[in-house]
């Protein structure tokens, strides 16, 4: 189907309600498999059924036990209380709580992608992120790429050092910050057909860990966006959503996710 | 053992396989140097268990970035006979030395043939020249 949004490129979008972790892991691999057969553009935006945890994809569910900081932070028992699942992408475990998830896969042959290439496509990390760090901007809120490794300081000692458990307190150079606080985080995960690119946009702070905190913690009032998008532009999979502001952040975000997938095609 | 590229074969997915004449007809896979720059940081390699049949295009392993997991597909069929399990706690070898020291496995292959399915020096030149 054409995007009204993206009329030069073939993309298949849809909204899906929320969905337990395993479910949720199992349809972003199903999408990255579909590459394989599919030359379109697959984008999905999901929601967690309940809090969840996800790991990197060689994270061990051991290490959450030996992060200095979540046990100084008192939330260890919350957060091993919660069910986990593993991603097919590496980096750190996420809670999900509340935010929007989004998955996205590129075929090869699409973007200027090397075929069947290694290691990580950085134009379209920064392609996604910087429409979202845009379109902050344009509602009042002053956002920024992170630009920094905390990988750097593990690979620098040897590996002695480890980095956070939790993705949304490591930084790499394309997370997106508001102030200190990461607000987006994404990865990436390739097979012979395509590029997988998946993140999560921090709403606000989950109760199991207060001290990430989202959007609509970190500015003042009650801020979320008013987006008007033409009915045919979102798939016919309403949102199931009955929280507002959910569902405002959601449509806002499918319009970044579109300007960003246009940032990487700047030829069509 | 000093393995030169030009003497190798190699996948389009950046892997390679050297097995010559007298190898008995085992060939040693790893990554090329295109592939160690494309990864860029490496963080994790998962490597497969010895003893593992697989086919040419199965994926043997992966291999963690600073920002993307990677599959690693194999050249060609045949048994694991070896694993370099001592690569996953050097993976920065990889950047001065994805040959000699930074082999992968070696495979026992069943079908030797198969290595002539493979693209040689230049025409793996020709592709990365291609996808520039």
């Amino acid at each position: 189907m054409k995007s009204d949004l993206l009329p030069s490129l073939d993309i298949s979008f849809r909204i899906d309600p929320p969905r337990s972790g395993e479910e949720n892991m199992r349809l972003d691999e199903a999408l990255l498999e579909q590459a394989e057969h599919d030359p379109r553009i697959l984008v999905r935006l999901y929601r967690w059924q309940q809090p969840t945890l996800s790991l990197g994809h060689f994270q061990s569910i051991d290490d959450l036990d030996k992060d200095a900081v979540i046990k100084r932070s008192g939330n260890l028992e919350a957060l091993r209380s919660l069910p986990w699942v593993r991603r097919k992408t590496g980096g750190g475990a996420i809670l999900h709580d509340r935010e929007w998830t989004y998955c996205m896969v590129l075929p090869n042959r699409l973007g200027g992608e090397r075929s069947e290439g290694k290691g990580h496509n950085d134009r379209l990390y920064r392609s996604v992120h910087l429409a979202v760090r845009d379109g902050l901007q344009r509602l009042g809120i002053s956002a920024a790429l992170s630009e920094q490794c905390s990988c750097a300081h593990r690979l620098d000692s040897g590996g002695d050092v480890k980095e956070p458990f939790l993705c949304f307190q490591r930084r790499t150079p394309v997370d997106l910050l508001v102030g200190e606080n990461k607000v987006l985080g994404s990865a990436q995960r390739r097979n012979r057909y395509g590029l997988l690119q998946h993140g999560s946009l921090l709403l606000s702070a989950s109760a199991r860990f207060p001290s990430l905190r989202g959007l609509e913690d970190l500015v003042d009032g009650n801020i979320f966006p008013v987006v008007a998008m033409p009915e045919e532009a979102v798939p016919s999979v309403a949102f199931s959503e009955s929280d507002p502001s959910v569902v405002s952040w959601g449509t806002w975000l499918v319009q970044r996710l579109m300007e960003g997938i246009q940032a990487n095609h700047p030829s069509t | 053992m000093t393995i030169r590229p030009e003497d190798l074969r190699y996948c389009k997915s950046h892997e390679w396989a050297y097995a010559p004449a007298d190898s008995g007809g085992i060939a040693t896979i790893g990554i090329s140097a295109f592939a160690v720059a494309e990864l860029n940081d490496l963080v994790f390699m998962a490597l497969p268990l010895l003893g593992q049949t697989i086919s040419a295009g199965d994926e043997f392993g992966e291999v963690e970035s600073v920002k993307a997991v990677s599959p690693m597909y194999s050249p060609v069929s045949g048994e694991i006979v070896d694993v370099n399990t001592e690569l996953v706690d050097r993976l920065e070898s990889l950047n001065s030395d994805p040959y000699d020291q930074g082999w992968i496995i070696r495979i026992k292959m069943s079908d030797p043939t198969e290595l002539t399915k493979l693209l040689d020096y230049s025409a793996y030149q020709k592709l990365l020249s291609q996808n520039g």
